[in-house]
């Protein structure tokens, strides 16, 4: 049984560094809507964490969003916010940056999937 | 005074019906529901090798775009701001699709695009070929980050339900079940106390019938309930 959902779509959210955002507005996710809300925040040096977190909380609230991307540097800047979002919507997706490695060590998901397969199992 | 964990019910037989009826409902849902985990945990294990994968490929897709953006700075000194300050309507958007299986609503993402590119012009005196191998690869990363998004989804969702599950079965067969079965013990242990008594209480009474007839029973209430007893001969008056 299959429900389509009725709309124009969801959006996707991007939180990352200049690179990250800029390719994926390229790749034609991003939108600024009619009050000139951007869905994507670029995160340099100077960004404080405070913003960060408002502007993740504030992606959480819209419901035009249903996936949020977001570096996993950047994710670890506000690791507390991320994990006091238990809703399965919008879905976190945390994804490398070009200056830092994944480290898949810190997805709380793939080391609940580890611990069910058997350790030889994965290379 | 011992403390059994049962039902606060009277031992009559229609209560004996309605407990034996509630026991028997619990073995069937019990039943029921380890089969319902079953299923589920297939599907659980299906999602969770293609998560694996997914995740494996969007590493090496990542990889590639960040590289092919590389490129393209490189070739046309700089498009970030430009790129920044564009952006209008998105051209990639998600559908969502709802299918239930088992009960659990799982969502399906995907992705669908439609619209002009806002990025046409960009890269137009330089460099526009590596720009079209930037967007091609970044909406292949957008793609499979998308898969990878309503598959940790559904993840999630069945890792959710058939702990549920688990915590009713377990409930069923440790707490309920031996509960009901308690009760129905109970109930069959009072039911033939009573019959037992009943039938010591009939024995009795048949006894003092036999008696009376065969007239061996003193007892006569008529007579003896007469104060005035004037068959006395010595009685004056």
């Amino acid at each position: 049984m299959a429900l389509h959902s009725a709309g124009k779509g969801k959006l996707l959210a991007v939180i990352g560094d200049e690179d990250t955002c800029v390719g994926f507005l390229l790749g034609g996710v991003g939108e600024i809507n009619k009050h000139r809300q951007p869905n994507f925040l670029v995160v340099d040096k100077n960004t404080a964490i405070s913003e960060i977190e408002d502007m993740f909380k504030r992606f959480i609230k819209r419901d035009d969003i249903d996936i949020i991307l977001i570096n996993q540097n950047v994710a670890e800047m506000i690791r507390h916010v991320i994990d006091s979002h238990t809703q399965p919507i919008p879905s976190v997706l945390e994804i490398p940056s070009k200056d830092h490695p994944y480290d898949a060590s810190k997805d709380s998901i793939l080391r609940r999937a580890k611990g069910m397969f058997n350790p030889e199992d994965i290379h | 005074m011992e403390i059994v964990d049962r039902l606060a019910v009277f031992p009559t037989s229609s209560s004996y019906t309605s407990v034996k009826c509630r026991l028997i409902c619990a073995r069937r849902s019990r039943d029921l529901l380890a089969k319902k985990i079953d299923g589920l945990l297939i599907l659980f294990r299906t999602i969770l090798s293609r998560l694996f994968e997914n995740k494996l490929q969007v590493d090496e897709a990542m990889r590639i775009a960040a590289f092919s953006l590389a490129e393209v700075n490189y070739v046309t000194g700089g498009v970030n701001q430009l790129v920044l300050e564009t952006v209008d309507k998105a051209r990639t958007r998600i559908r969502c699709r709802e299918e239930i299986i088992g009960g659990v609503r799982l969502r399906i993402y995907e992705p669908y695009r439609n619209g002009d590119d806002p990025f046409e012009f960009t890269g137009l005196s330089r460099g526009g070929q590596q720009v079209a191998k930037l967007k091609k690869n970044y909406e292949k990363a957008t793609d499979l980050l998308i898969e990878l998004a309503s598959l940790r989804h559904n993840f999630q969702m069945l890792d959710r339900v058939i702990k549920e599950t688990n915590r009713r079965v377990n409930a069923l067969r440790y707490i309920i079940i031996p509960r009901l079965e308690r009760t129905l013990a109970y109930i069959i242990t009072e039911l033939d106390e009573y019959e037992r008594e009943e039938f010591y209480r009939i024995k009795k009474i048949q006894e003092l019938k036999i008696k009376r007839r065969n007239g061996k029973f003193s007892y006569n209430p008529i007579q003896d309930a007469n104060i005035f007893d004037d068959t006395d001969e010595d009685l004056l008056f």
